[in-house]
């Protein structure tokens, strides 16, 4: 098979995946602004890269890990100049005092306080429902530190969400 | 509310509240033309060119991410135990396939008998044909036939993400932590009638520091004798690119009577930041300490004491992947199975896998030999007799040495990704098959789908009906 052949299969790889890999992107960095620019990062490293992709069938977990990494540098770069909530949701635009949106706000500022390492498998485990084993082969460590992290993660979260309670 | 209960609902709560709350926009079509416009998307031409690379890649080297994968099996704490209790007849719950002779088509993954699928947290053998599997983070099923049947769903008093251990089918094992605003508990829940009842002890209470947070570990190697291992990863230190890790603090308790009571804690090997233990037998186990430079630890005696090692000749910037070790042979010699994983620059998509030899108990090792073959799982049945899984997200392969990995044959194909397996011995394994991740249409979720039990060495497989 011949590079070009390649290239153009890993194209089609590669746009099967803009609209997965920027909601992710999104439910990271909760900002429309940021998750652009991962997402747009993403891909033209992954482009960039493509030679050490050996095995398409290994994409989605190859690209995964880009992406993700490409959010977490963008989350220590924003740590160290300012402070940013997670998205202030979506969904229901109109203000809701149900008990419901206290416990949701509580959870949204409890995942803001985190750091970019908890707040990332937070977001893999709970949001989008991956396993530790499948978090730790799009971070690149061991599960046991997938382990560790969600453990600290919802550890510090605890005393934020026992208050609400 | 008791502390179970509060866990049970924070993790519930924060899944809830995420699903609920991050709806994430469709992607901007400026963006979506800018990313289609970059040269990735110039010569892009479809299904043919998708279908032809597929084809070829899928008999190469397995990729990055399944080389990742392996640490990430390793660390699920599923054991190979227990021996052979005699044939079994396949049975006809559920669906059932056959992997395929290497080369021709493998069946597709077919959906689960119930209809849905379900998040599998764990799965695995206690011994010939008995084994568990944990659907969702708390419904324990357990088998005694190899599969055939299963028992009614049993709750766990917490998540399986620290580890669930079943010496026989009544006694298993799972720790946890609770905090309270000066201390953590660490919690180690026991069960004795096979997960219909639990207890919990106290192993022991560690004050709360900022920006630290504990790794546990807990093994039980029969109904009496355990061990809690326990490190503190502490973060507090600031670096140029974020926080600086470290382990610090690592303890060992132990206890002699099923977990009723517990040790002071000792000096142990760290936990956590590069592995947990595996077990390869009810007392020998292992684990990775260090990548720099690579050091594996090893116990004889079920994690009461440690040995470690260095491996020779691992060259700078590669990690040294654990796969597997091989128990003590009649001489004393004890394998460990690793393979190479550059952390920098192109790889070239071969992962050797490195066999290292010692016959002091692990305190010294020495590079034995070199063989090919990329991986996600390895089970040894024997010395020199070991299964492997290989493959991607679209299909997956069963390969088999016979000669401690020198040599290769392909035994089976699949033609869906598989994301882990275990083997009880030769006749009964499980494996897990990946299917759609619902929170993400078109990706794939390892944790998500049905597992297949077999009873004739992977001859036939049986979905199971969860």
């Amino acid at each position: 098979m011949t590079n070009e052949t390649s290239d153009e299969a890993f194209a089609a790889l590669t746009r099967r995946q803009i609209d997965s890999a920027y909601r992710l992107a999104w439910a990271i960095l909760g900002d429309s602004g940021d998750a652009d620019d991962a997402t747009q990062e993403a891909f033209a490293s992954a482009w960039r890269h493509r030679r050490s992709l050996r095995d398409p069938g290994r994409f989605d977990a190859w690209f995964g890990r880009i992406l993700v990494n490409e959010c977490r540098q963008r989350l220590r770069r924003r740590a160290r100049e300012r402070i940013r909530p997670l998205p202030d949701v979506t969904g229901a635009a109109a203000p809701d005092v149900s008990q419901q949106v206290s416990a949701r706000e509580v959870v949204s500022q409890a995942i803001a306080r985190l750091d970019a390492d908890h707040r990332i498998v937070v977001i893999l485990r709970y949001w989008a429902d991956l396993s530790v084993d499948e978090i730790a082969a799009r971070l690149g460590v061991p599960s046991g530190t997938v382990k560790s992290r969600l453990h600290y993660a919802l550890r510090s979260m605890r005393p934020r969400l026992e208050d609400a309670r | 509310m008791n502390d179970s209960d509060f866990d049970r609902d924070l993790e519930a709560d924060v899944r809830a509240e995420l699903h609920r709350s991050i709806v994430a926009p469709p992607v901007p079509e400026y963006l979506r033309g800018r990313i289609e416009r970059m040269p990735l998307g110039e010569k892009a031409n479809g299904g043919n060119a998708m279908t032809a690379w597929t084809g070829h890649g899928l008999s190469r080297a397995v990729g990055l991410a399944a080389a990742l994968a392996i640490v990430a099996l390793l660390g699920t704490g599923l054991f190979l135990r227990g021996q052979n209790r005699g044939g079994v007849v396949p049975g006809s719950t559920g669906a059932s396939a056959s992997p395929t002779a290497a080369g021709s088509p493998g069946p597709t993954f077919p959906p689960a008998p119930t209809g849905q699928h379900q998040m599998v947290g764990g799965f695995g053998w206690i011994g010939g044909e008995t084994g568990f599997i944990v659907v969702g983070d708390r419904e324990l099923h357990l088998t005694t036939d190899g599969g055939i049947t299963w028992s009614e769903a049993r709750q766990l008093p917490q998540s399986t993400d620290l580890g669930l251990t079943f010496v026989d089918a009544q006694h298993g094992f799972t720790a946890w932590t609770s905090d309270d605003a000066t201390q953590t508990r660490i919690i180690q829940y026991r069960t004795v009638d096979g997960g219909k009842s639990w207890q919990s002890s106290t192993v022991a209470s560690l004050p709360i520091e900022p920006k630290t947070g504990l790794v546990i570990a807990d093994y039980f190697s029969d109904a009496s004798h355990g061990v809690v291992l326990v490190s503190r990863r502490d973060e507090s230190s600031l670096g140029p690119l974020g926080p600086v890790v470290s382990m610090t603090d690592c303890l060992l308790y132990s206890s002699d009577n099923g977990g009723v009571s517990w040790s002071s804690g000792s000096a142990a090997p760290c936990i956590g930041d590069v592995g947990l233990p595996n077990w390869v037998s009810p007392t020998t186990g292992f684990l990775m300490v260090s990548q720099t430079p690579p050091t594996v630890a090893v116990t004889a005696d079920g994690g009461r004491t440690w040995k470690s090692g260095i491996l020779p000749g691992v060259l700078s910037e590669t990690n040294v992947v654990p796969r597997l070790m091989i128990p003590p042979d009649s001489t004393g010699r004890l394998r460990f199975v690793g393979s190479y994983w550059p952390t920098s620059g192109t790889w070239s998509g071969e992962a050797p896998l490195v066999v290292f030899e010692s016959s002091d108990g692990g305190a010294s090792w020495t590079e034995a030999y070199r063989s090919s073959g990329n991986f996600v799982s390895i089970s040894a049945f024997s010395a020199d007799h070991w299964v492997a899984l290989s493959g991607g997200n679209t299909a997956s392969q069963l390969t088999e040495t016979r000669d401690g990995g020198r040599t290769w044959r392909r035994i089976g194909n699949w033609q869906f990704s598989v994301g882990a397996m275990a083997w009880s011995d030769e006749k009964h394994g499980m494996l897990q098959g990946i299917v759609g991740c619902p929170a993400a249409p078109g990706e794939a979720c390892s944790g998500t789908g049905t597992v297949y039990v077999t009873n004739d060495g992977g001859l036939t497989w049986h979905q199971v009906p969860f």
